[in-house]
């Protein structure tokens, strides 16, 4: 099967100042809390080392059969304004998808603008660019509901 | 910190097979023949080609606007022999990150030997080369890759 690739954009508002969103973005804890699409999910983060070079490794998937293994490589973090990473779905010892992440967190009146820009290449058909961008698109919402109700 | 972002692909037909266009990204010193270039100077450069693997270089630019120390760091995440090469890397200036990238490389039989897709997204942080400037060298660099079946 050749590869399929598909980039998307959210922008988003967030009531809370950068450096807030930051750490929620970051936060072991939190993202097992917002990073979930849906109650039935789980985010298990077994590798955490959010720093340039630094790499971060997570499992998600059913919470009846958790078997995404996701690694992440981080390369650039600029704290509280932006961040570059890549990563890679796994199943097993198969590879899903790989994405290259970049994530704008600036400054606004009201609080924080976020700006999530996701290039994907799939290895399984499109079924995965719709699934990564869906699962974005809920995480980033959960997140800001996380924020907004936590503040 | 600006971020530009910028997609492109590079493709090319090689006379060889994919076997052969394969074991020049896999081997090091076949890697070396066409990846580093004659008018840098390249130190510890190498290359560990494997799912998990990486390869790093330091090249020295001595004279021009971008004269310096520059350095790629490559992270392999999948590797399927003669097929495909999917890898994230990210290049430094004087041990600054300026971009990071995520790459393919496809190899497809043909009738002439191999079509090789090359795509590439990249993320362009301030004082980074930039997307146009990415692609004029990668084009250079799969040239040169080419070259070395003529």
């Amino acid at each position: 099967m050749s590869l399929g690739n598909d980039r998307f954009t959210l922008e988003r508002g967030i009531a809370a100042l950068p450096a807030a969103v930051w750490a929620a973005f970051f936060d072991p804890k939190a993202r097992a809390i917002w990073s979930p699409p849906s109650p039935d999910e789980v985010f298990e983060v077994l590798e955490h080392d959010p720093r340039d070079g630094g790499t971060g490794l997570h499992r998600c998937g059913p919470k009846s059969d958790p078997t995404y293994i996701v690694e992440t490589r981080y390369h650039k973090l600029d704290e509280p304004a932006a961040v570059s990473f890549t990563e890679i779905v796994r199943k097993g010892d198969t590879p899903l998808a790989a994405s290259q992440v970049s994530v704008v967190f600036a400054a606004t009146e009201a609080g924080t603008r976020l700006t999530l820009d996701v290039y994907t290449t799939s290895f399984v058909g499109d079924g995965m660019l719709a699934g990564t961008k869906g699962g974005w698109t809920t995480s980033i919402a959960n997140l800001i509901h996380h924020i907004e109700n936590a503040s | 910190m600006t971020i530009e972002h910028g997609n492109f692909s590079v493709s090319r037909t090689i006379a060889a097979s994919p076997a052969s266009v394969f074991r020049a990204f896999a081997d090091e010193d076949l890697k070396r023949a066409w990846f580093l270039n004659p008018h840098l100077s390249a130190s510890d450069y190498a290359l560990d080609f494997r799912v998990g693997g990486g390869e790093r270089g330091r090249f020295t630019m001595t004279e021009g606007p971008a004269t310096g120390i520059h350095e790629n760091a490559t992270t392999y995440f999948d590797i399927k022999p003669d097929e495909r090469i999917v890898y994230a890397y990210s290049m430094s200036w004087d041990g600054r990150v300026h971009s990071t990238s995520l790459a393919t490389v496809e190899l497809t039989s043909t009738e002439a030997g191999t079509r090789l897709d090359y795509t590439e997204a990249g993320v362009f942080f301030e004082g980074s080369d930039g997307a146009e400037m990415r692609q004029g060298g990668m084009e250079a660099l799969i040239d040169a890759l080419v070259a070395t079946f003529k």
